[in-house]
């Protein structure tokens, strides 16, 4: 899974790297077209500010440049798992792995996850079983790979959620 | 009810608990915007010093009420509050009354955080979220409990031994109600409060006839990511906030406000105590050069004032066998220096998460360094202070061990440590514009 799939909304890659960047690195022409742009910019900066002539030009010069801010606000705001139209559907699934957990820690005082092949739902799990000392109960949570489609079946002592 | 009903008793708790220390000790002019939410930050210090260490929380309390009454022998201390407006209109410091546009502003922009703010979903979804959520919940659970519990040896609240105050808070702003939907209210409450205090701040330190500036500022800063990090439960904008808001409150001289900052600053993170120390001695520096002693003490104040509790909370980690592997010190690694300018470059040309922010940035810094006259004294500090973080930070990369350079290397050091430093150079645009 890379970061870049955060802009094709993967739940997986928004939990993971969410919050590291809005897309992720961008793949190498595009890196390049970015660094160019960057550099351009950087220099135009300088000059504008350090030229007194072009000290008036200083408000205009930003507001301008912000255009550039544009294209990542969409992506964030549109493109990624929590943007509109998709965050719906992804809380649902994540609020319901959670619940799922949560309960069955509170029924049997604390839980601890036995097996984990699904890396996204650490962090989950982590907040779903939260609590204070150490968990002596002999509940155990699995979580298998499609966890995060949030589904979960209670069999005995045991939570297995998703497909092993 | 609960949603609503618990985090209102939460906030209203911190605020009285903050409007307590404001009115005893009189660390705030009446005609400050801010006044309301920096009541609520000096509330979470209190709380921290409640929860963690009481007895500095003792030590300080004398210390401040020593002070009130040697303040109120002397004649009261001066706000530096912007000066009169280029255009001739009464002095803001002078001015009698709130100036009644500016509080219609503050309305419009503490509406605005909020919605901002809310306007995400109500559900942690990002991998800290959840981290940070899960000490909030153990927290709420067992109201106080959770710093015996992260000075436990076997403790579930991972990872170990980081500052417990944004889960302290965010338990608190939630009324203490395990609740997941309760516990992003209080976290939704805990950055309105801080985004507010800082904003509102750099209202109340900007002339009337600069607030377009002020707009400009403060749009380059709310890159995307920026954006992304305010709708969170991460702590790394709001502790790049509360670095801003220290250094307003330093340029405004307001030592002791800032000194009640510096603890929250170091409390919520171990980054609070690198932008603590980038932020004053970068203040003492320049404004030794400028023979402003006063403003050099009001910063070396706030710097011990915030170090202290920074090194008992150490010492309370070190006592009870807890160790540190994440941010442990060793020694300085120059090796690493091109990897992570390498990082450093990839992060800041991303223009999907940044926008031109850096790029801007790194051509104001260029300009600084070759025409410095071309920037005000305000502009220059602002500069040196986003230098001096930069600066303070790429040496604690070199010293920390090998575990940064791994979260470096996952994606999850630099871009978050770009989002720390963006309110402080949403100040420096401003000044510069």
């Amino acid at each position: 899974m890379s970061q870049a799939e955060l802009c094709s909304g993967s739940r997986e890659s928004l939990v993971i790297h969410g919050a590291n960047s809005v897309c992720g690195p961008p793949p190498a022409p595009w890196w390049w077209t970015n660094a160019a742009i960057s550099v351009f910019l950087a220099m135009a900066s300088a000059f504008v500010f350090a030229s007194p002539r072009a000290r008036h030009l200083r408000r205009r010069f930003l507001s301008f440049v912000l255009v550039v801010s544009l294209p990542g606000l969409a992506a964030a705001l549109f493109f990624r798992a929590d943007g509109f139209g998709r965050r719906r559907e992804t809380s649902r699934r994540i609020a319901s792995l959670e619940t799922s957990m949560h309960a069955f820690a509170l029924a049997h005082g604390c839980a601890v996850v036995t097996k984990n092949d699904c890396l996204a739902c650490e962090p989950i799990a982590r907040f779903a079983t939260a609590h204070a000392g150490t968990c002596t109960s002999r509940a155990s949570i699995e979580l298998g790979r499609t966890a995060l489609d949030g589904t979960c079946a209670e069999i005995g002592s045991t939570l297995r959620c998703g497909a092993p | 009810m609960s949603l609503v009903g618990r985090p209102l008793v939460g906030l209203l708790a911190i605020l009285l608990a903050g409007s307590s220390i404001d009115v005893v000790f009189r660390l705030l002019p009446r005609r400050l915007l801010a006044r309301w939410p920096l009541r609520a930050v000096f509330g979470l210090a209190a709380l921290y010093v409640a929860a963690a260490l009481p007895w500095f929380g003792v030590g300080l309390a004398l210390v401040g009420a020593v002070l009130r009454v040697h303040a109120h022998r002397r004649a009261s201390p001066q706000v530096h509050l912007p000066g009169p407006p280029r255009t001739g209109a009464p002095s803001a410091a002078r001015a009698p009354r709130i100036d009644r546009g500016a509080v219609r502003l503050a309305a419009a922009i503490v509406a605005a955080i909020a919605v901002v703010v809310s306007w995400r979903t109500w559900l942690p979804l990002y991998w800290d979220e959840f981290v940070w959520l899960a000490k909030a919940r153990i927290e709420a659970d067992h109201p106080f409990g959770l710093v015996g519990e992260v000075l436990h040896a076997n403790t579930s609240a991972i990872p170990v031994g980081y500052p417990p105050l944004e889960p302290l808070s965010v338990a608190a702003l939630a009324g203490w109600s395990s609740d997941r939907t309760t516990l992003v209210a209080g976290t939704v409450l805990l950055q309105i409060v801080i985004a507010s205090s800082f904003v509102l701040l750099a209202v109340d330190r900007t002339r009337p006839d600069e607030r377009r500036s002020l707009a400009l500022g403060m749009a380059l800063g709310t890159a995307p990511l920026v954006l992304l990090h305010l709708r969170s439960a991460y702590v790394d904008l709001e502790t790049g906030l509360l670095a801003g808001t220290l250094l307003l409150l330093l340029e405004l001289g307001l030592g002791r406000a800032a000194a009640l900052v510096a603890i929250v600053l170091v409390g919520m993170k171990d980054e609070g105590t690198v932008h603590l120390v980038a932020v004053t001695s970068a203040v003492v520096f320049l404004s030794l050069l400028r023979r402003k002693p006063s403003s050099a003490r009001n910063a070396f104040a706030a710097a011990v004032t915030g170090l202290v509790p920074f090194a008992l909370w150490h010492e309370r980690l070190a006592r009870a066998g807890i160790v540190r592997t994440d941010h442990a010190l060793g020694g300085l690694a120059y090796g690493r220096l091109p990897t992570l300018g390498r990082m450093a470059f990839a992060h800041a040309i991303e223009l999907l998460s940044w926008g031109p922010l850096w790029a801007v940035v790194v051509g104001m810094i260029v300009a600084a360094a070759l025409r410095p006259r071309a920037f005000g004294r305000s502009a220059q500090l602002r500069l040196f202070v986003v230098v001096a973080q930069v600066v303070v930070f790429a040496f604690g990369l070199l010293a920390t061990n090998g575990r940064v350079m791994e979260f470096a290397q996952g994606g999850t050091l630099v871009g978050r440590l770009l989002v720390e430093l963006a309110p402080v150079v949403m100040l420096a645009v401003t000044a510069a514009t």
